[in-house]
């Protein structure tokens, strides 16, 4: 009996040190979340990134070396897997992941014919249907046509400040206007249905606004450029989640050939 | 040795209601932070805010762990944490973004 007693409190012991001897590497959880973040994690599975962080909150409050750290970093490891699952997801059943459909400015709950994404990309002088989300480049227009389909950049919430990886497109947009002296362009900011009429007004003015302060700086003339700032109206998908609001908070440019 | 008793049982009922008194706390804010996450997923926070509705749900989560633990000032933090990221997930599922 006594036997028994001393062999289950030295295996106790045993395990009980094994246990605290298990160190709780949260840099190594970080690191992977923060990799997830780059691959549009908050886009893609934001229900699980809110809780991620939540728990990272409480992980690092936490004791190091506590059993609670153990439970919560398992917990960690499960979302970051449901979130790796999710940005490789394809929701629309259109071959294109989810990631890769916010890289490309498409709904991923929206499916986009594969064939209308490749001419996008391969910017092929072709003209396209009005879709929901293709991003075009003017160069792709003929110089007989007065520009029917339009090139979008689209804004974070409450922000007329565009987004780096738009920079590229008013790149080429610039130099298009540069080369074309016969073309004016004019463009339309627009809104989310979320907030006041007249805020939304005003910032889709204001985002209307910036673009032209940054292709007035990459010297095109002030003169051939429009602005008008529609607000809450001509969305192009309904308002029911975020990307669909992300979708409809866009600025548009509407290049007009003076030549036709 | 009566009152010796007496004292004894008297302090054992304080200990004892105190710790009710405690648990009970817990368990309001436990429950407030409950009700709060359900309103706002019956307000469609998970479509509208889920990012918000994450966060209130990973805090509450964490709430009841805490208390299954008897950490009852953590859960308690944890729980006014999931009170107010529920608030703000209602808030955006109801009126949209706080612009």
């Amino acid at each position: 009996m006594r036997k028994n007693i001393i062999a289950s409190t030295l295996i106790l012991a045993f395990a009980s040190n094994v246990f605290a001897n298990q160190n709780v590497d949260i840099s190594k959880i970080q690191e992977r979340f923060d990799k997830l973040k780059e691959k549009h994690a908050l886009e893609c599975s934001p229900e699980e990134y809110g809780m991620v962080e939540s728990y990272l909150e409480s992980l690092k409050t936490e004791n190091n070396q506590s059993v609670d750290s153990l439970r919560l970093t398992v917990k960690i490891e499960d979302l970051l897997t449901k979130i790796e699952k999710n940005i490789n997801s394809d929701k629309d059943k259109d071959g294109i992941p989810c990631y890769k459909e916010i890289e490309l400015g498409l709904n991923p709950n929206i499916p986009d014919v594969i064939e209308k994404v490749k001419v996008a990309q391969n910017k092929e002088p072709e003209k396209l249907d009005t879709g929901v989300k293709e991003k075009e480049a003017p160069k792709t227009y003929k110089s007989t046509d007065a520009i029917i389909q339009p090139v979008r950049i689209h804004f974070y919430s409450n922000s007329s400040k565009i987004k780096k990886e738009y920079l590229p497109y008013l790149n080429v947009v610039a130099k298009y206007l540069k080369t074309h002296p016969d073309v004016k362009v004019k463009i339309k900011g627009y809104t989310d249905n979320i907030g006041s009429k007249k805020y939304n007004d005003k910032l889709a003015l204001k985002r209307a606004e910036a673009v032209k302060q940054y292709l007035i700086k990459l010297g095109v003339s002030p003169n051939r450029i429009m602005i008008d700032g529609v607000g809450k109206s001509e969305y192009i998908v309904s308002n029911n989640n975020e990307l669909d609001r992300f979708t409809n908070r866009r600025a548009e440019f509407y290049i007009i050939n003076l030549a036709e | 040795m009566a009152r010796k008793f007496l004292v004894t049982v008297l302090c054992f009922i304080g200990i004892a209601n105190a710790a009710d008194v405690l648990k009970n706390s817990n368990i309001e804010y436990l429950d407030a932070a409950r009700s709060a996450l359900k309103t706002a997923y019956e307000s469609g926070a998970t479509l509208k805010a889920p990012y918000e509705y994450g966060k209130a749900k990973g805090f509450y989560k964490i709430a009841v762990e805490e208390s299954s633990n008897f950490n009852v000032d953590k859960s308690n933090e944890a729980a006014k944490k999931s009170i107010e990221w529920s608030l703000k997930a209602i808030e955006k599922a109801s009126q949209g973004e706080v612009k």
